[in-house]
Order: C-alpha cells, then sequence, then structure tokens
C-alpha cells in the first residue's frame, strides 16, 4: 500500500514536469531522460485473498478507499509514462527527473551592467550627480523654512487657520432598571389525623396536595389516604387514591392520572393525555372485608367474625388547560363496623346488634394555579383542603339467649360505645400570588411562607434601591453632560485643542527641520 | 433435681459465725455432716452423670379385643373475661362461663390395627358431675356423654380422628374432643431421651416438648409440656400458662396413667379475653378381652353415614359454627322482608349486609332476586346497590356469584353500576372459572375504556385470590397480565397493566416491575412503586428503598414509601428511611414515612428516638403532629 501511495505522489509530479523534453531558460526546469523501459502491468490479485480484484473490490490509498481496479489502472499509465523515460515504479530507490536550470552568463552580464553605470558622469548613480542634488536641497531649506522670529510673529497671526478637532458632545448613561425574577412557586400542604387504638378501633387520615407552577409549566399531586386497625387483627389501607396532573413544559398536551385503592387492591386507574382535560366523575367502590377468629371457652369452641362494610372512592373534577390548573378531588371513605359471634353450643344463640360507624370521611383537595400575563406575567397559586369526619361512633353489643327447656336466659354486654368523633374543619387554606408588584401570601401560612415572603420583599427592595440610584446618577450625569456641552465648556475645549495642536505643530516643525538639516549636512 | 439438693446440703453449714468452744464442737458435728452428705450428693451427681439422660422407644400397638379400662377424672373451666373482645375499656359482665365435671369410667377397646392408625372405642360410663354452659343452667354429665366414639390413632400416638357417638350433642362432642386432646400424644420415630413435636387442640397449633422420666422392659414415663402456641390463621392469639404439662405412662404399649393439666389464655392485643383451665387424669386398670365384632359393625355403620368425622382442631364445627352464626343472624327475616329493609330511607347497612349475606348463605335460590334487583337499580350511589353487591360478593357461593354476572350483564346500559359490579369480582374468595371468564370477555371487549380496566385490576385481584387455592389458574392469569404488560403502548394502558400486575401479587411481575421503576415518566414509576407494595420476595425492598430515596419525584418517592409501609423492613432499609424522615423535602413523604417508622417500632426500638426527632425538629408543624400522635400510639401499646 506504501509503494501505492508513493506511485500517486510521483504520478503527481510527474503530470507537471513531464511535457517538456529539454529546458530553453534559466527559469524552466531540466527533464533527465533514461534509455526506455519495458512496461510491465501491476498484478490485479489481491495479495490478502490470493483471488483477482472484483468490481466491487476496494483498497484504500493514504487514507482514501477507492475502487481497487481503478486505482491499479491509474498505476499502469503513470508506469507507462515512467519507462518510456528509462524510470519504473517498481525502483524504490530516489531518482532525480528533472531540475532547476542554472544561468551563470546571465550573472555575468549583469556585473557588467553595474560596472558601465558606475564609471558614466552623466549617470544618476555618479559623485557628481549626488552632490548637485545635495546642492539643491540645501538651498531649499535656507529659502524655504522660517526664521524663529517669523515663526512666533506667524502663530500670533489671529487669522491664521487652524484645524481642530470637533468639540466632542457629551451624555449621560442611560439607566437600565433590574427587575426581580419570576421564580417557579412550589407549594406544598399536607395533613395527618389519627383517633382510636391500634389494639381495639383505630383510623389514619393522611391528606397532601402539592402544586408546583411557573412561567411556562404546572404540576400537581393530590393524595389522600385512610388506613385503620381492627381489634389488632388487621392494620392496613382503607383508601388510597391519588391524582396527578400536568400542563405545559416541553409537551403542549396536559396529562393527568388517577388511581384509587380500596383495602390495598387497585381497583380504578385511569390517564388522561390531552390538549385541554375538563373532566369530573364520582368513582364510588364497595369494601367488605372481615377477619373471622377461632377461640375457646373450655371445651366449647367458639368464633367471631369483625369487618367493615361501606364504601370507598374519590370524586373529582379537574380542568387543566396551558399552564392553568383547577383541581378538585375529595377521596372518601364511609365504613361501619360489623361483628358476629358464635358459640358451639347448641341451645344458645348469639349475635350482635347495634351500629358502629368505623369512619365517615370526606377529604377536600382544592387547588389551582394560573399564569396571567397583562405587562407582567403573575402567578396565582391556591390551595384549600377541608375535612369532614366522623367515626368511632355508637354502639355494638352482643347478645346471647339460652334456652334451657324452663325457660330462657338472655344477656346483652356491650363491645364498643362511644359518642364518637366528629368534626368538619378547614385543613389549609393558601393563596399566594406573585406579580410585579410584589409577593402576597395569605391564609395559613407556614413559616417558611412567611420567609419566602420576607426575602422577596428584602430582595425587590434592594432592587428598588439599585434602581433609584442607577437613576439619581443618571440626574447626575445627565446634568454635567448638558455642562459639558454648553458654550463656554466648548471655548475651553476648543482652545485647549487649539493650543495643544499649535504647540504640537510646532514641535513637529521643528523637529521636521532638524531632520531634514541632519540629512542634509549628513550629521556633521 | 438430685444435683440442686446436693447443692443445698453444701451450702447449710455456713450459717454460724460464734466462736466459743460449744461453737466450734457444733460447728465440727455440722462440718462431719456437711461432709457426709456432700459426699451423698457427689455420688448421686455422679451415678446420675454416669448413668446420663434415660433413652427409650415408646410405642402404641394395641390389640383388637383388648379393653383398657380407664377411671376417668375431666374438670373444664372456662370464662369469657372481656366480652367486649378486647374492644371496650373492661369491666363488661362476662358473657359466658363453662364449669364441666365428669368423673367415672371409661374404656378404649381396640378395634382396628392397621398398618398406618389403630382404631379404638371410646365408651364412657358410670358418670357423676355436671355440666354448666351458663349461669344456671346445669345438666348431668351422664345425660351428655352418651353412646360409642371412636378415635382413630396414628402410629405415632396422635388422634387423627373422632367419630362421635351417634345423637351426641355438640358439648357432649365438643367434651370429648378435649378429653382426646389431653390424651393425644406424637411419639418419637426411634430411641430418644427428649424431643419436640408440634400438635394441634381445640386452641391450635402448639409446640410440645417430651422427656423420658423413667424407661423399663414395659413402659415408659413421659413428661409433656406444651411450649408455646404455632401460629395458626384464623385463630386469636393463645398464650399457655406455666404448668400447662401432663405426665404420661405407657404400659404394654397402651396409655396406662395420664395427668394433664392445661391453661390457656385467649388474647385481643393485650387483653386477655377468655381464660380456660382443664385438668384430666386417667388411671388405667388391667385389660379385658372383649369382642370387637360388634363395635367394627358400629364403626362401619358410622364410616358410610354421612357424619362428618371430628379432629381436634374442632375444623368440623367450622360448618356448624357459620350455619349458626348465620341462622342466628338472619332471626325471623326473609328475602322479602329484608327487601323491604334494603330500600327504606336509611337503611342499617352492616346489619343488612349480614341479614343478606345470611339469606344467600341459607337460601342460595334467593341470589337471582338479588341479581334482578341488582339489574332494576338506577344508580350505585343507591344504599340498597351497595348492600347487595357487597352481600352477594362477601357469599361468594357459585349461586352468589352467577347472580353478580347476571346482574353485571342486566347492567350493560349503566357504565358506572356495571364497572361496580365488575371491581366485586375482584374482592371473591374463589372466583370459579365462569366468573373469571366474564371478567376476561369485559377487559378484552367492553366497549367503555373505564370497564375494560376495572375488569382487567379485578383479573389481577382474582389471580391473587386462586394463588394458593387453583395455582395453575393464577398462573394463566398472571401470564396474561405479563403479555399486556409487555405489549401495552398507551400511557393509560401501561398504568392500568402495571396495577394488575401489583393486584397477582405474583413474583413474576418483579422483572416487569423493576423496568418500569426506571422510565422516564414519573407516573409509570409511581405505578410501579405501588404495584410493589403486594409483592414479596428479598429484591422488592431494595427496589422500594431506591425509589424512596432517589427518585427525583416527590409523589414516586411518596408511594414508594407508601408500599414499604406494608411491609416489616429489614435493619438497613429502616436505618435508611430513618434518615430519610429528617431530610425528605417532601413533608408528603415525610408522613408517609412517618408511618413505616412507627411500624417498625415493634422490632427497631430507635424508632422512638426518631419519632421524638421529628417530632421536635421537623419544620412543618403538621409533620410534627403526626410523628407526636404515632409517639402516643407507641407509648399507649407498650403500656
Amino acid at each position: 500500500m506504501k509503494i501505492i501511495a508513493c506511485t500517486l505522489l510521483a504520478a503527481a509530479m510527474l503530470a507537471v514536469v513531464a511535457s517538456p523534453a529539454d529546458a530553453d531558460r534559466c527559469s524552466d526546469l531540466k527533464v533527465h531522460p533514461k534509455v526506455p523501459l519495458t512496461f510491465v502491468a501491476f498484478s490485479r490479485m489481491n495479495p490478502q485473498t490470493g483471488a483477482p480484484y472484483g468490481p466491487n473490490d476496494t483498497m484504500t490509498v493514504s487514507g482514501t478507499a477507492m475502487p481497487a481496479l481503478q486505482a491499479l489502472d491509474e498505476l499502469d499509465a503513470l508506469e507507462r509514462q515512467l519507462t518510456a523515460l528509462g524510470y519504473t515504479l517498481r525502483d524504490t530507490d530516489e531518482k532525480t527527473l528533472a531540475e532547476l536550470g542554472k544561468c551563470p552568463e546571465l550573472l555575468a552580464s549583469q556585473v557588467a551592467i553595474v560596472d558601465q553605470i558606475l564609471h558614466d558622469p552623466a549617470s544618476p548613480l555618479s559623485p557628481g550627480s549626488i552632490a548637485d542634488k545635495v546642492r539643491l536641497k540645501l538651498e531649499l531649506a535656507e529659502t524655504l523654512i522660517p526664521n524663529w522670529d517669523a515663526l512666533y510673529a506667524q502663530i500670533k497671526d489671529p487669522d491664521r487657520d487652524v484645524y481642530l478637532p470637533p468639540v466632542p458632545t457629551f451624555t449621560a448613561p442611560t439607566p437600565r432598571p433590574k427587575r426581580t425574577e419570576l421564580k417557579p412557586l412550589q407549594k406544598e400542604r399536607s395533613w395527618a389525623w389519627e383517633m382510636g387504638e391500634k389494639n381495639s378501633l383505630w383510623v389514619q387520615l393522611l391528606a397532601s396536595f402539592r402544586i408546583d407552577g411557573s412561567k411556562t409549566e404546572v404540576k400537581s399531586a393530590a393524595k389522600g389516604q385512610i388506613n385503620g386497625s381492627v381489634l389488632g387483627l388487621w392494620e392496613g389501607e382503607i383508601l388510597g387514591a391519588d391524582a396527578n396532573a400536568s400542563a405545559g413544559g416541553s409537551t403542549t398536551v396536559a396529562a393527568m392520572s388517577l388511581n384509587v385503592r380500596a383495602i390495598g387492591k387497585t381497583v380504578f386507574s385511569k390517564s388522561w393525555s390531552q390538549k385541554v382535560i375538563r373532566d369530573g366523575d364520582d368513582k364510588r367502590y364497595d369494601v367488605h372485608p372481615e377477619w373471622s377468629y377461632r377461640f375457646s371457652i373450655g371445651p366449647i369452641p367458639c368464633k367471631g367474625t369483625v369487618g367493615f362494610v361501606g364504601s370507598v372512592g374519590v370524586k373529582y373534577s379537574y380542568e387543566l388547560v396551558p399552564i392553568a390548573l383547577n383541581a378538585f378531588a375529595v377521596p372518601y371513605a364511609a365504613t361501619k363496623l360489623f361483628a358476629q359471634v358464635g358459640a358451639d353450643i347448641g341451645v344458645a344463640r348469639a349475635g350482635i346488634g347495634g351500629e358502629v360507624t368505623l369512619i365517615n370521611d370526606f377529604v377536600t383537595l382544592q387547588g389551582s394555579f394560573a399564569v396571567s400575563f397583562e405587562d407582567e406575567p403573575t402567578l396565582v397559586l391556591e390551595l384549600t383542603g377541608k375535612n369532614s369526619v366522623e367515626c368511632l361512633s355508637g354502639r355494638l353489643y352482643a347478645y346471647a339467649e339460652i334456652d334451657y327447656g324452663l325457660g330462657t336466659w338472655s344477656g346483652d354486654f356491650t363491645i364498643f360505645e362511644w359518642t364518637g368523633y366528629k368534626k368538619d374543619s378547614d385543613l389549609f387554606k393558601f393563596r399566594t400570588t406573585w406579580g410585579p408588584n410584589g409577593v402576597t401570601a395569605e391564609g395559613d401560612l407556614t413559616a417558611e411562607d412567611v420567609m419566602e415572603v420576607t426575602a422577596d420583599n428584602e430582595e425587590r427592595r434592594l432592587v428598588d434601591l439599585e434602581n433609584a440610584s442607577q437613576l439619581r446618577a443618571f440626574e447626575v450625569f445627565d446634568a454635567v453632560a448638558r455642562d459639558l456641552n454648553g458654550e463656554a465648556a466648548a471655548l475651553v475645549s476648543s482652545e485647549r485643542d487649539r493650543h495643544t495642536v499649535i504647540a504640537q505643530s510646532i514641535d513637529d516643525a521643528i523637529a521636521q527641520f532638524r531632520a531634514e538639516m541632519t540629512r542634509v549636512t549628513g550629521g556633521g | 433435681m438430685g444435683r440442686r439438693t446436693g447443692v443445698g446440703l453444701c451450702a447449710a453449714p455456713s450459717t454460724t459465725r460464734r466462736a466459743t468452744g460449744r461453737t466450734l464442737r457444733v460447728r465440727r458435728r455440722a462440718i462431719i455432716a456437711g461432709a457426709a452428705a456432700l459426699a451423698v450428693g457427689l455420688t448421686a451427681i455422679t451415678w446420675v452423670a454416669l448413668r446420663g439422660p434415660v433413652v427409650a422407644r415408646v410405642l402404641l400397638d394395641c390389640v383388637p379385643g383388648h379393653a383398657h379400662p380407664f377411671a376417668v377424672e375431666y374438670v373444664s373451666r372456662g370464662e369469657l373475661l372481656d366480652g367486649t373482645l378486647g374492644v371496650g375499656s373492661g369491666g363488661q359482665p362476662a358473657a359466658q362461663m363453662v364449669d364441666i365435671t365428669v368423673r367415672g369410667r371409661a374404656t378404649e377397646t381396640c378395634v382396628e390395627n392397621a398398618p398406618d392408625a389403630q382404631v379404638f372405642a371410646l365408651e364412657l360410663a358410670e358418670l357423676g358431675g355436671e355440666v354448666i354452659v351458663a349461669p344456671g343452667i346445669r345438666q348431668p354429665a351422664s345425660e351428655l356423654l352418651v353412646g360409642t366414639s371412636f378415635v382413630e390413632l396414628a402410629r405415632d400416638g396422635a388422634v387423627r380422628s373422632i367419630r362421635f357417638a351417634d345423637g351426641m350433642s355438640p358439648v357432649a362432642q365438643n367434651i370429648v374432643r378435649d378429653l382426646m386432646s389431653h390424651r393425644s400424644m406424637k411419639l418419637a420415630p426411634g430411641a430418644v431421651s427428649q424431643w419436640r413435636a408440634q400438635e394441634v387442640s381445640l386452641d391450635g397449633s402448639y409446640t410440645a416438648e417430651y422427656r423420658v422420666q423413667r424407661a423399663s422392659e414395659t413402659g415408659a414415663r413421659l413428661h409433656k409440656r406444651r411450649i408455646a402456641p404455632g401460629a395458626m390463621t384464623g385463630r386469636a392469639q393463645v398464650r399457655y400458662v406455666d404448668g400447662s404439662a401432663a405426665t404420661i405412662a405407657i404400659e404394654h404399649a397402651w396409655l396406662d396413667q395420664l395427668d394433664s393439666t392445661t391453661e390457656v389464655e385467649v388474647l385481643s392485643g393485650k387483653t386477655v379475653v377468655s381464660k380456660s383451665r382443664t385438668h384430666v387424669v386417667l388411671r388405667g386398670g388391667p385389660v379385658e378381652p372383649r369382642n370387637p365384632a360388634p363395635l367394627r359393625a358400629l364403626l362401619a355403620t358410622m364410616r358410610t353415614s354421612r357424619a362428618t368425622p371430628g379432629d381436634l382442631a374442632a375444623s368440623d364445627v367450622d360448618r356448624r359454627l357459620d350455619d349458626k352464626i348465620q341462622r342466628d343472624e338472619l332471626g325471623d327475616d326473609t328475602w322479602d322482608t329484608l327487601w323491604t329493609k334494603v330500600r327504606a330511607a336509611d337503611p342499617d347497612e352492616p346489619k343488612l349486609f349480614l341479614k343478606m349475606r345470611a339469606v344467600f348463605r341459607i337460601h342460595p335460590e334467593r341470589c337471582k332476586d338479588a341479581a334482578a334487583a341488582l339489574a332494576g337499580i338506577s344508580s350505585f350511589q343507591d344504599k340498597s346497590f351497595m348492600i347487595l353487591a357487597s352481600a352477594l360478593a362477601a357469599t361468594g357461593t357459585p349461586e352468589a356469584q352467577a347472580a353478580l354476572r347476571d346482574a353485571i350483564s342486566g347492567s350493560a346500559g349503566k357504565h358506572d353500576n356495571q364497572d361496580v359490579l365488575v371491581a366485586e369480582l375482584g374482592n371473591l374468595d374463589r372466583p370459579d372459572r365462569a366468573t373469571e371468564s366474564v371478567a376476561r370477555e369485559l377487559a378484552a371487549h367492553s366497549t367503555n375504556d373505564e370497564t375494560r380496566s376495572v375488569a382487567e385490576l379485578a383479573l389481577g385481584n382474582i389471580a391473587h385470590a386462586l394463588t394458593d387455592s387453583e395455582p395453575d389458574r393464577a398462573d394463566a392469569l398472571v401470564s396474561a397480565a405479563l403479555q399486556r404488560a409487555q405489549t401495552a403502548t398507551t400511557l393509560d394502558d401501561r398504568i392500568v397493566s402495571l396495577h394488575t400486575l401489583g393486584n397477582t401479587g405474583s413474583a413474576r411481575s418483579l422483572e416487569v416491575l423493576r423496568t418500569a421503576a426506571s422510565d422516564p415518566d414519573a407516573r409509570i414509576r409511581q405505578a410501579a412503586a405501588a404495584a410493589l407494595r403486594s409483592l414479596d420476595g428479598p429484591d422488592v425492598e431494595p427496589l422500594l428503598l431506591s425509589l424512596a430515596v432517589h427518585d427525583p419525584e416527590p409523589a414516586v418517592r411518596a408511594e414508594a414509601a407508601s408500599s414499604l409501609r406494608q411491609r416489616r423492613v429489614a435493619p438497613t432499609t429502616f436505618e435508611a428511611l430513618a434518615q430519610l424522615v429528617r431530610r425528605d423535602p417532601s413533608e408528603a413523604v415525610r408522613q408517609t414515612l412517618i408511618g413505616v417508622i412507627a411500624g417498625g417500632a415493634e422490632l427497631f426500638p430507635e424508632a422512638v428516638d426518631v419519632l421524638d426527632w421529628v417530632a421536635q425538629h421537623d419544620p412543618k408543624a403538621d409533620v410534627r403532629r403526626n410523628a407526636q400522635l404515632a409517639l402516643v400510639q407507641l407509648r399507649n401499646a407498650n403500656g
């Protein structure tokens, strides 16, 4: 492959030099032909495979892939030219095919011309001619260069024309007022509440709502969870509901997903992806888990069953348009406890009566986010949470009747009795506005909210201060500029320039005169 | 015992310290006596040590026609201490008290001796004592414990089954069952000195420890101690009080003497709900010959009858108890009276749910009426709809499932109603093939997107319900769910398929869920985190922990934390979550983590410190309050 690369290089040279057989002029190349050699074509066999090159085979020459047969054809053409001159590509020794011609006779003629010029009295380079030129220059200097007195008088002439630079116009730098950046808003509220004891009856409510919004996108996540425990036999999730929504950002499509779990099982799941989402519904599912257990009293096997029955679900209403969200989600559960008991005594009848509300709970989570563009973008975010709960209320009692032939023994006892807990409450209520006029936050503010608003107000105060300083500086600089642009300031400026120019001109003239003198006198 | 005595004698001389001459003489005597006692003690210890533990190979082997008479004494007293079953604050009157005394004669006559089992007839006679099952209600034992029962023993001596005497009352059956539970034993197959065995009684399974006390050429004396009850699904927590032990003497390959006491407490949480103490003594007499033919004939008759044999765990009682509970629940009500009550303005939902279920159990033909009624109800928000649908699903019988299917097809135009009924298919304990087909059909071909999703999710729950009872059907459903998860293209389909896999609870879902957990779309990751909650296996927890700690999306972290709450986490996971609850920027995540930390408090005492830190230092008041509530709950639980 190296041979081929060298060959192609040589070919390029040969293409330039090979046309004339000899040199006529000094600038021409001389070619050194030898006895022509017999042309022998290069082999078409692939040395790597031992098979002939096919039409589709390629070889890489100087880093460039080309059809192998084409490369070999070009190689043969070059070899044919070289063999005609008595050279061959197969000879790897360095050879001189051509060189520039040498012209000593031409150089000798140039020496003769120089001698002739130097010895001719009429020639401009003869000593006489040069002396005449110096004399002429001295005479010119004596007539043209004024003496100092004349020069001073000339300077004092008020009518003398002086070329001065134009008087500059001064302007104050234009102030650029700064603005506080509209930062992304990120607000989250959560709430947790529980009642009862896990060994008997226990309920726990967890709710959270989060909105992340900016000028270009909004995301929200609402979550509600109701956990419970029944007699230590079971502890788990009664309801799990979550709704996530997003709009804006890198995609113009709004998206939303809603999932509902009942007693740990997913019973509903739906996702939306469209430009605008407006949807609402009530997804409600029945639950009736129960736990049975056996125990004995003496040798008598007994069986108890405890459970709850009711519905869980979520009501929702969502409106999602680009960079605006209105969300309303109400995870809820309405469940009542039940129990059954039985003893393996044929003459006895036992049962459970009464009604106990395990939990009736409606968590209302409402949130909105909007961006309005009047002059400047304004972000408005609102989060509201309410809860209506009633739990562990009512009476549950067991009764037993035993028929013993002569009569009936009956008794009942209370399993559970409590007035329960019932309350409608506001969990959180929060609204914040971020706009060009500042930040406002109202409602249930956390320390973090207050710090956020305070920090933003401080930042705005600093920016306002900076803008006011810039304005004051502008006023000062503007006044200075106006003074500088007045007639008196212009006269001062022009006079100063004139004196400067004149002084510089005199300095230049003197320097020029002295230089000229030096040149004429040869430094003597 | 001998060792303890020896030590006690050695310690005796050091009690006197007076330095008088008399005292010295006394001390000399005492020293001599002590030295003698020490010598005797050391000799005894050496004898015991050289002799080693008593080893015996004990077996029971009855000879047909041999009757083993016993003097029997059975005393059992049980009391329901907390009538509220642990729910109330105590102080309620006891609802049930059982006091039984039986004294008399019992005869065990060997009837069959097969290679794998032996059967003896049990007859009680000359009985005294009485049975009190409620205040003031007494019945002589002799009137209850009548007839001949047959007891089948395994070769190791454990009672396998009891065929109770014809006409024997449930109370009498339970007395016999309890008597046999004390008589039951599980002998070791070889020659050993002590062993442990798993046995079962009316109170569930328990571990028994046996020790050979004495052995001779003709028999052995064993000491049996009930150590701890085993975990048993559907049983209340049971505790054996110290002293629940038995001494068993076996002579000539049959029981000779038994003195057994059990003292059992039933707990609900930490409250003792009931307490029972039973003492059984059997003292054997000389073997008597008896013609076994009439007993064999009686046994053959019993075997051909439809009566289910009983066992020590009283499994046979379950059906009877269930049936009794349902009949008690239904009382005098009928479908018609209940339907009227259900349609009333403000129905008593739990009571009517239970009564409806009782109707469907006792009168299965009424399920059709419920199907028709469901199809006729206009809105699923109607309380009657919930009562009927829930009662049918809770009944779960083939008739109830057929009614649910009919109601689904009858609600074809009402998608919301249909969806609620389809979701109920996922609540069935034993969904049959026809029910599965309906769910499959709806998941594949329903014209309503939501119905398709609800049916697919229900199929996941059906697979989970079938995992133990019909693993092949469950496996086929999991395969179908995996295929759907792998071919789903739209976001909605992908999320539904992941939740379906979660509902199956199958470990085969793990790889698909693992891939989904690293999906760029946070909604897919959240669905994976939710679905992983139902899966078991060592790889699930690290995956959830990774999502909880590292996922950039708060909703995903909260979901993963919520799923971890359903598990008993490993120490390293707990430590990571304890750190996370202090620093996660999302308060929703921290709120969920508080539940996980509190849930782990039983295993990790440091949970209290973690919650205490959160209760004091979390920047959000709501989170601090939640941690405080969790601490209160933990302190209550710990008394």
